[in-house]
């Protein structure tokens, strides 16, 4: 095992451990995102000659597709999404209306599939640029922006009806800009 | 991003840069020594023949989809105002100024029952001035053309408490009618908060907070300036069922920006329907000008400045 390798390893790792570990922990339980935090890594470890110059693209990848290994068990999703609709801010600091726009777009985003809430959060959460999320989600730059421009509008249209509660009719000949 | 992913990033329950608990640190250093005495890392794999082959048409395809996500980039971009944009906002409020606004106003509208026809895009570029001493206000909308610059005059309105009249593009007069003196003002109860332009907008828009008609749901930015988002609770109001959100300037709470959701709902009238409409109103400009022969002018028809 050669100091390089082991020195260049402790630098990704020290780079990309945070971004990983939010990743996970935004779309998994703890226990579930250490487990799949910990496969990650290790793949990274035994590719690190393979991987591409920009490494967090095919770290969040494999986070991702880790992911969905493991998580084979409906009731885990169901309490992730349970979570995701009430979680408690970390932004305890900020002004209560704050909290509660906060609290409003996860309301909001709780309700889209998952493939929707995938694309916004890797670019609103993950700050990737839709080249970059497009690695992650494992499409082309194309696909992608079409999957972020209609997860947008469904995110708007779920947030209009929790700010603007009308009769499903109504709801069904909307199409919200 | 636009403001809507704004609010979203906002939302990041695990923010990347929240620095790690004590507990937390151990475990990640735990975890990269774990892996570090992993002692059979893997040699690369060697590309099959057929990989090899596909890795140009992969090249070409990469090409083409990047030219189409261009189009879309296009498609999806919201139009940019022309320079007036980046001009600053400036509060204005005192009695003896003409205070004008220049505004970018898109009404979107959908029928939502069959056999209802209506345009369903409306995009105009208007010009607004306010006199306190007269109570007369003048307003010149332009039709907005593709590359967010005013087109040919569209029509022209001028309004005092009690009147309103329209002008076509000839200057023609088109309508003219007195104010209904039952229906309510901008601000009053029994209307969705809004302001009234023959004083100072910032004034009551914070006013409307401290009363609770407007809530304060977090900060964006538009157009390079740090604004709060102002948000009404759902309403009914006559016909109309809807919202009203205002992005205001943080520091004079002068509107930058200004939606309305509305449901119009007059299905109980012979030949009625509903109608779903989607406003909103760009403020791009706050001009202070000292009331002088001149300025005065502006109030008259046809005296507005042309862009």
């Amino acid at each position: 095992m050669s100091a390089t390798r082991r020195d260049r390893f402790e630098r990704l790792y020290r780079d990309h451990h945070p971004a990983v570990r939010a990743y996970l922990l935004r779309r998994a339980e703890p226990e579930l995102a250490q487990d799949a935090l910990s496969e990650t890594f290790l793949a990274a470890w035994r590719r690190l000659d393979e991987l591409p110059e920009d490494r967090l693209p095919w770290l969040l990848a494999t986070a991702r597709r880790t992911l969905a290994n493991e998580r084979r068990s409906a009731k885990r999703l169901g309490g992730l999404r349970e979570r995701m609709a009430t979680r408690e801010t970390t932004e305890a600091a900020n002004p209560a209306e704050q909290v509660a726009d906060a609290d409003l777009m996860r309301r909001a985003l709780s309700t889209l599939s998952e493939a929707d809430r995938e694309v916004l959060m890797l670019v609103a959460w993950e700050g990737l640029d839709t080249a970059r999320a497009a690695q992650v989600a494992g499409c082309s730059r194309a696909t992608f922006a079409v999957r972020l421009h209609r997860a947008r509008k469904r995110l708007d249209r779920a947030l209009f009806a929790l700010e603007f509660p009308l009769d499903a009719r109504t709801y069904d000949a909307m199409e919200v800009r | 991003m636009n403001e809507l992913m704004d609010r979203l990033a906002r939302a990041n329950p695990t923010p990347t840069d929240e620095p790690l608990t004590a507990d937390e640190q151990r475990d990640a250093d735990a975890l990269l020594q774990r892996i570090l005495a992993d002692p059979e890392p893997l040699s690369a794999p060697k590309r099959s023949p057929l990989v090899r082959r596909i890795v140009p048409a992969a090249g070409l395809l990469a090409l083409l989809a990047l030219a189409a996500v261009i189009v879309i980039d296009l498609v999806d971009s919201e139009q940019r105002a022309d320079g007036i944009v980046e001009r600053a906002v400036a509060a204005v409020s005192h009695d003896d100024v003409i205070y004008a606004t220049a505004e970018r106003w898109t009404l979107n509208s959908v029928a939502l029952d069959p056999g209802i026809e209506m345009s369903p895009d409306e995009r105009a570029f208007v010009r607004s001035w306010a006199w306190r001493e007269g109570n007369r206000s003048h307003h010149l909308r332009y039709r907005l053309l593709s590359g967010g610059s005013p087109g040919r005059l569209h029509s022209e309105v001028v309004s005092t408490p009690e009147r309103i009249t329209w002008f076509d593009a000839d200057g023609k007069k088109q309508l003219s009618s007195d104010k209904d003196p039952d229906a309510p003002a901008a601000g009053d109860e029994g209307s969705f908060p809004g302001f009234d332009p023959f004083s100072d907008p910032g004034a009551q828009l914070r006013e409307h907070v401290e009363s609770g008609k407007l809530r304060v749901a977090g900060s964006t930015t538009v157009r390079g300036r740090t604004a709060y988002r102002l948000v009404s609770a759902p309403d009914k109001i006559g016909r109309e069922y809807g919202t009203v959100t205002y992005l205001v300037d943080a520091s004079t709470y002068l509107p930058l920006e200004v939606r309305q959701r509305v449901v119009f709902d007059d299905s109980d009238v012979p030949g009625g329907g509903r109608e779903r409409a989607t406003i909103r109103i760009e403020y791009l400009r706050y001009e202070a000008l000292p009331v002088s022969d001149e300025t005065k002018r502006l109030l008259e028809k046809g005296g507005g400045l042309r862009p």
